[in-house]
């Protein structure tokens, strides 16, 4: 029986971890690993705060043991994360066993699902293009965001210097001030300000700051109030990097 | 005509937002339909002021994401991030931040209070969405 509650509890834990690395919320994550534990007839003590996983199990005779792990970064990869939330349901409705639900679950966080680079990279320019439009205005400065907006995410993306998203932060704040000085004479028209403010939606922390607020009114109130002190931090990053970078091309006024 | 064009483009921002984080196409065009929703009824509400307009549009983005994700048996999560990305105060942060930096503090103290206000609201929006949501679901 004690082998059954480890087996269990290596795959709760391995699917709480899989689930907030593809950005699933953390209520919800709690909920699934509570139901996985009760289908195999476990009391279930789970608490997620943030990127730790602390859960606790007990078996009928009153045996119990408890597994924390780390997640490290989260990021968001809603394609596994629907596979995995998907996988979830079949187990707790009984259609898997847990060797079978574990070998899955490992299947899709090694698999790539991941779109090429072209088609990233166009997504990243219509993104930060319409966001230009529709928050400033100008069809030249929507032009000028959406170049450099995918020239960003691609050197932030896959030219990683170091794995430290706060220096990630930085660097495309650097990136984007002396960026949009050297577009703005090229496209004829657009205007710094616009430029800016595309480029950067792709790097600014907004989702985090309302995703925390969401998870404090639903009661995960440390793993929220975390959140948004990441997103105070990342956001400092980023400006801190525009002010950087626009000292080198002589000053900038928003 | 404006404002369906600008609707237009905002789910067209938000779909691509969407397909960054890896979604499959079908729900990158849902998550670009809902925040072609949330914008037509942010501007439409803009009247009211920008904090009761992302309450009501995070409201209208939680409501049809969360059926939407209901029909396509998937969480809403992929859905309601396209929708609300187009409404989160980034660019008004950006700004309050850069106020400081600069050293107008005054600035971005009241720009960083309203930053807190909208997204506060849109929490607040997706949150009663998920509740009504879970009643009528329950009932069914």
């Amino acid at each position: 029986m004690a082998e059954d509650i480890g087996k269990t509890l290596d795959f709760m834990v391995d699917t709480a971890a899989a689930l907030m690395r593809t950005g699933s919320p953390t209520t919800r994550t709690e909920i699934w690993i509570s139901r996985i534990g009760n289908k195999l007839g476990f009391e279930v003590d789970v608490a997620i705060i943030y990127t730790v996983i602390y859960i606790t199990i007990k078996d009928s005779n009153g045996n119990a043991m408890t597994m924390t792990k780390r997640t490290g970064n989260l990021s968001s990869d809603f394609d596994k994360f629907i596979k995995i939330d998907a996988l979830v349901k079949k187990f707790v409705d009984g259609k898997m066993n847990l060797s079978g639900a574990h070998s899955h679950l490992n299947f899709i966080l090694n698999a790539d699902f991941s779109y090429p680079i072209f088609i990233r990279l166009i997504a990243a320019a219509l993104a930060c293009g319409g966001f230009e439009y529709i928050l400033v205005g100008g069809l030249m400065s929507a032009i000028a965001s959406m170049v450099l907006g995918a020239m960003v995410y691609a050197a932030t993306n896959y030219i990683r210097l170091l794995d430290n998203r706060f220096f990630q932060q930085f660097s495309s704040g650097v990136i984007i001030a002396i960026g949009s000085w050297i577009l703005m004479p090229i496209f004829k028209g657009s205007a710094l300000n616009g430029i800016i403010s595309g480029s950067i939606m792709l790097f600014v922390p907004g989702l985090l700051i309302t995703n925390g607020f969401s998870e404090i009114s639903q009661g995960s109130v440390i793993s929220g109030t975390i959140k948004e002190s990441e997103a105070l931090a990342l956001l400092v990053a980023l400006v801190f990097g525009i002010s950087v970078g626009s000292v080198f091309v002589g000053g900038m006024k928003f | 005509m404006n404002l369906i064009v600008q609707s237009l483009i905002a789910g067209l921002a938000s779909g691509s937002f969407t397909l960054l984080y890896n979604a499959r196409p079908l729900d990158a065009v849902l998550g670009g339909s809902i925040g072609f929703i949330g914008w037509f009824v942010y501007s439409l509400t803009l009247g009211y002021g920008m904090v009761a307009s992302a309450l009501l549009a995070a409201l209208a983005i939680g409501l049809v994401g969360r059926i939407l994700s209901r029909l396509r048996h998937i969480p809403s999560q992929p859905l309601i991030v396209g929708g609300i990305v187009v409404l989160v105060p980034g660019f008004m942060a950006f700004k309050a931040m850069n106020a400081f930096v600069i050293g107008n503090s005054t600035q971005g103290a009241t720009m960083m209070i309203n930053v807190f206000l909208i997204a506060a609201s849109i929490g607040t929006g997706l949150v009663v969405a998920v509740a009504i949501t879970t009643i009528i679901f329950r009932k069914k």
